[in-house]
């Protein structure tokens, strides 16, 4: 009883051991041999820096080396030749893991936003979605909130969203995907810089509101 | 058997209860702790903003005694820091946003005043008498909201870190938050530029004539009315279809968006042969909806569409302020949206004056490490209100793309973007 019992602790030990290990050891770096799309990016990325001559072909062959090494060499890193997390990271690029690619994204701030988007408005139609982005963002231009986006989302009792934790959910496509239209300008509300759930919101002050446009559940004001 | 369980179980019911009882110390323990920490944090915040309104009082009085440009100077410098600072501490305290955003814009505004005031002392124009008295009501302000939170201090009566609920409920009325000084200047955050008219012109068209404009677009779908958006400086009629959006400017009846989703999600960077079909199909398009003479500047791929911004042109000269984003669908090379926002907003004839500098004189100011690739002329915002023509240096250092600026008049370095080369984006060069 008691040996099974030490048995199951230590496999379950092994097991969370095994858990936090794989993602790390399993990271594809990318060496001489690799092929497929991240070649390709690699590839694109030296030769639009001037490090690779050849053409972009998406197979890791000596060219590719040679260029890595002339970029590990000019960037201060060890020159082996083999693109692993360091040299992916000064070339900009993320490196896929065996179990699951990386999110698209790799800027803090769209995942961010889109986490906020996520949370305040997964369910709403896609356009929406985008608005709530897009309230968020003009708010970092107006005078009257905090001018980051982090500022922002985090601005004590401002999203419902923050204060219960939600933001921290992963978001989805199409939360990253309405982030990242709302960064390139799309804004839906026309300027808007709150919105409510004409259902839910108890507040008289955001009532007082002239609502400029209604998407789904949201009403949206200037 | 009987026996052994009738002294297991109130032993284990003791156990439990020792340890529950254990466990709520820790909690309670844990909780007091923790609201220890945010009390303390919230005091020690909250005294920050008294310092700092104390200390851009100083410096406000202090301006009012320099006679130098490089003190002053120095001066605006450290009120625009404290007032960044502010607004700031001022967002991680739980407050009233129904009540504070008065004071929220009045501290953004001093700090973004300061700011314009020192990009004036820098180019040689010295403070005028409207500033002068300006910086005096500011300071006036400032010394008396230091006095506020400090009596508030005093009185421990200060907003607290926890509660999270009251952000839309106000207490004061509208004329408490509007008793600010007003400030008159040009910066991203004044009055005039969060306010500013677009350059949009024609007569305003109801409903039923912007649905035939919007029907124009796109004949083969059904459009139903979402309605007027009353925009902040743009009214649009908005409509939608099958997987479709459409906003036609109620003023002109000029399109404001269109947006459907891709077929695909391909992310992955195109190739040479795509880019440029991709680019023919924005450009054809553009053409034929009678856009002419706009020229791409950037794209970005993500989730099956690339993303190209077009900026309108006029004798050569790009007019970055007069943007269209044109969406194209990666898989079938067809227009899916278009965002003239940017477009609608600014778009005009422009006066453009004839520079002063050749291409020469100007590539002297550019700095001799960068690898130059190209060289055009280009109107760019300089504030809200004023664009500047400048020569536009496209071209590399260590490896890192810049975009510089040059002042087509006065030679002197208007702005410098660094271009963030990431897996999505690519500059057009």
């Amino acid at each position: 009883m008691k040996a099974s019992k030490r048995v199951r602790c230590l496999l379950v030990a092994v097991l969370i051991l095994l858990m936090v290990l794989i993602p790390q050891s399993s990271l594809a770096a990318l060496k001489r041999g690799s092929t497929g799309e991240e070649v390709k990016t690699l590839q694109r990325k030296l030769k639009q820096w001037g490090y690779y001559t050849g053409v972009v072909d998406g197979i890791f062959g000596s060219g590719t080396e040679n260029a890595v090494k002339y970029f590990q060499r000019t960037n201060g890193l060890t020159a082996d030749g083999i693109v692993g997390n360091a040299t992916a990271k000064a070339l900009g690029m993320t490196l896929s893991t065996s179990s699951q690619t990386t999110s698209s994204s790799n800027s803090s701030d769209v995942y961010l936003l889109a986490q906020c988007i996520y949370g305040e408005a997964r369910g709403e139609p896609y356009k929406g979605q985008v608005a709530v982005g897009a309230v968020i963002l003009n708010r970092v231009k107006s005078s009257k909130f905090p001018s980051s986006i982090a500022g922002v989302i985090y601005q004590r009792g401002a999203f419902d969203v923050v204060s219960d934790g939600q933001i921290n959910l992963a978001p989805n496509d199409t939360a990253i995907k309405a982030a990242k239209d709302a960064m390139n300008g799309w804004d839906p509300t026309g300027g808007c810089m709150y919105y409510y759930n004409p259902a839910t919101a108890t507040s008289s002050w955001i009532w007082s509101k002239t609502v400029t446009l209604t998407i789904g559940r949201h009403s949206f004001c200037l | 058997m009987k026996k052994s369980l009738m002294i297991f179980i109130p032993l284990l019911l003791t156990v439990a209860l020792a340890c529950a009882l254990v466990w709520a110390v820790i909690a309670t323990n844990r909780a007091d702790k923790s609201e220890l920490i945010l009390s303390n944090n919230a005091k020690s915040i909250y005294q920050q903003i008294h310092d700092n309104l104390n200390d851009i009082d100083t410096n406000l009085k202090k301006c009012g005694v320099a006679t130098t440009n490089e003190r002053q100077i120095m001066l605006f410098a450290d009120v625009w820091r404290l007032a960044n600072e502010t607004t700031t501490a001022l967002s991680q305290i739980s407050a009233s946003h129904a009540d504070d955003y008065g004071l929220q814009q009045f501290i953004v505004r001093v700090g973004d005043y300061c700011h314009s005031l020192m990009e004036q002392l820098l180019n040689g124009t010295e403070l005028s008498d409207t500033d002068r008295k300006q910086l005096e009501s500011l300071q006036k302000k400032c010394n008396e909201l230091a006095t506020e939170v400090r009596t508030n201090i005093e009185n421990e009566e200060y907003p607290t870190i926890g509660g999270d609920e009251n952000f839309y409920e106000g207490t004061k009325d509208e004329s408490e938050i509007t008793d600010y000084p007003r400030l008159i200047y040009d910066g991203p955050f004044s009055e005039s530029n969060e306010n500013m008219a677009s350059y949009l012109e024609g007569e305003d068209i109801d409903e039923a004539a912007a649905q035939a404009i919007a029907q124009q677009w796109f004949p083969d779908k059904e459009l139903t009315s979402n309605g007027l958006c009353k925009g902040k400086s743009i009214e649009s009629w908005d409509f939608q279809g099958e997987n479709l959006d459409v906003s036609i400017t109620k003023k002109g009846g000029q399109m404001l968006y269109f947006m459907s989703q891709p077929t695909g999600d391909k992310s992955d960077p195109p190739s040479n042969d795509e880019t440029d079909r991709l680019h023919a199909a924005a450009e054809k398009f553009l053409q034929e909806k009678g856009y002419n003479n706009m020229k791409p500047s950037y794209a970005q791929y993500y989730n099956g569409a690339v993303v190209l911004n077009y900026a309108a042109t006029q004798d050569g000269v790009i007019l970055y302020s007069d943007l269209i984003k044109v969406y194209v669908d990666r898989d079938t090379q067809q227009v899916i949206g278009i965002d003239a926002r940017s477009y609608v907003f600014s778009h005009r004839e422009r006066k453009l004056d004839t520079p002063a500098l050749t291409k020469d004189d100007a590539a002297k100011k550019v700095t001799q490490k960068m690898t130059v690739n190209s060289v055009e002329l280009a109107l760019i915002p300089k504030t809200a209100q004023t664009e500047v023509l400048c020569y536009e240096f496209k071209g590399t250092q260590h490896n890192t793309f810049f975009i510089v600026y040059i002042n087509a008049q006065t030679g002197s370095e208007e702005q410098i973007f660094e271009v963030i080369n990431s897996e999505e984006g690519d500059l057009v060069v």
